[in-house]
């Protein structure tokens, strides 16, 4: 499992455990303290990153979809945290200040 | 000018808490339920977390146990929160999605529904203003926090005021590590967090930030706050939600 934590610049901190097979996600959970609008939307995004790529452009494509669909209002992070944290988390980046 | 029932100052457990906020605003969805006004403390004293937060990383559980202190997820987004009986209190407003007073725009509501905390300030002599998203900051610092969520179709927006600040019991029950509880520590959070005891001296009560409040909601929002109290269903409905609240199946959720 990988995890990464990010605070956004100007927003909240967002964290992420991700478990990977072969490229692609197979199990991920993010926390932090934003605001998503409807909030079952983040269960709905984790549900839908399954079986994706490690990739940014596939994860983000994922995450925007399921905004749009869904018509979240986020607060503190943006469809492209999303997938910039799952893909610094499998890298293996060290988060800031740890 | 429009009324607002008011469910003045009570205290409860951190899961009914929760319970009455939710069991509100699913009442409020029936057309059985008026828009509401509550505040309330935290009996005994307790930590509540954001909706997306992990309870095991942020609450320090062993503390919690050991020294009495409640746990509970909240249905809001936004963070961890220490509800200190002696040291806050807390506001619910619960109102229908296209009520006057809950813009459809987020931001705007809280900035909306946050002038009733500024003005409560205001009425303790503490010159205070709204700093997006959901804060409220006196001299700089913050000195209240709100969280909001839309669901059932019902706007809730819930938030805390400090009369005063226990940083040290504050680290204690959020996770870290104790060894890093310095003084150093102690003082940063004091460099971006005051209350009003803090700015007008240990003499204004729990009672004085009632009445600021009372004053400050009315006023700021131009209601009229009608005493009231929940209904038989209310009640009944808050039992049983306390329940989900009490349960490690929502508060280990995440």
């Amino acid at each position: 499992m990988y995890t990464y934590a990010y605070k956004v610049p100007g927003g909240k901190l967002l964290k992420v455990a991700v478990e990977v097979t072969d490229d692609h996600i197979t199990n991920v959970r993010f926390t932090g303290d934003f605001f998503l609008h409807p909030e079952d939307a983040l269960e709905m995004i984790e549900a839908k990153l399954e079986g994706i790529k490690v990739d940014l452009k596939a994860v983000q494509t994922v995450v925007e979809k399921t905004f749009e669909e869904e018509g979240v209002v986020a607060v503190g992070c943006q469809p492209r945290d999303f997938a910039q944290i799952i893909v610094q988390a499998v890298r293996g980046d060290r988060a800031p200040g740890t | 000018m429009d009324e607002m029932r008011f469910i003045d100052l009570e205290s409860h457990e951190a899961a009914m808490n929760m319970a009455i906020d939710e069991a509100i605003m699913r009442t409020m969805e029936k057309g059985a339920a008026v828009p509401t006004l509550r505040i309330y403390r935290w009996k005994p004293s307790a930590v509540s977390i954001g909706t997306f937060q992990s309870m095991k990383e942020e609450v320090d559980i062993a503390y919690c146990q050991m020294h009495g202190v409640d746990f509970v997820r909240r249905i809001t987004g936004g963070g961890a929160v220490y509800h200190d009986y002696e040291g806050e209190i807390t506001y619910s407003i619960i109102l229908p999605k296209d009520h006057r007073l809950a813009p459809k725009d987020i931001m705007q509501s809280y900035k909306v529904l946050c002038q009733g905390i500024v003005s409560a300030l205001d009425y303790l002599g503490i010159k205070a203003e709204f700093r997006p998203v959901n804060d409220i900051v006196a001299n700089g610092k913050k000195i209240s926090g709100s969280a909001q969520t839309r669901r059932f179709s019902c706007l809730l927006q819930h938030g805390t005021t400090l009369l005063d600040l226990d940083v040290r019991e504050m680290f204690s029950v959020l996770k870290v590590s104790k060894e890093k509880i310095s003084d150093k520590m102690i003082s940063d959070v004091k460099e971006r967090v005051t209350s009003i005891r803090d700015i007008k001296g240990d003499n204004v009560g729990i009672q004085d930030l009632r009445t600021a409040l009372i004053e400050g909601f009315s006023k700021a929002l131009r209601v009229e706050l009608v005493p009231g109290a929940l209904s038989q269903a209310e009640w009944e409905l808050a039992q049983k939600l306390a329940e989900k609240y009490s349960s490690d199946e929502w508060n280990f959720k995440r």
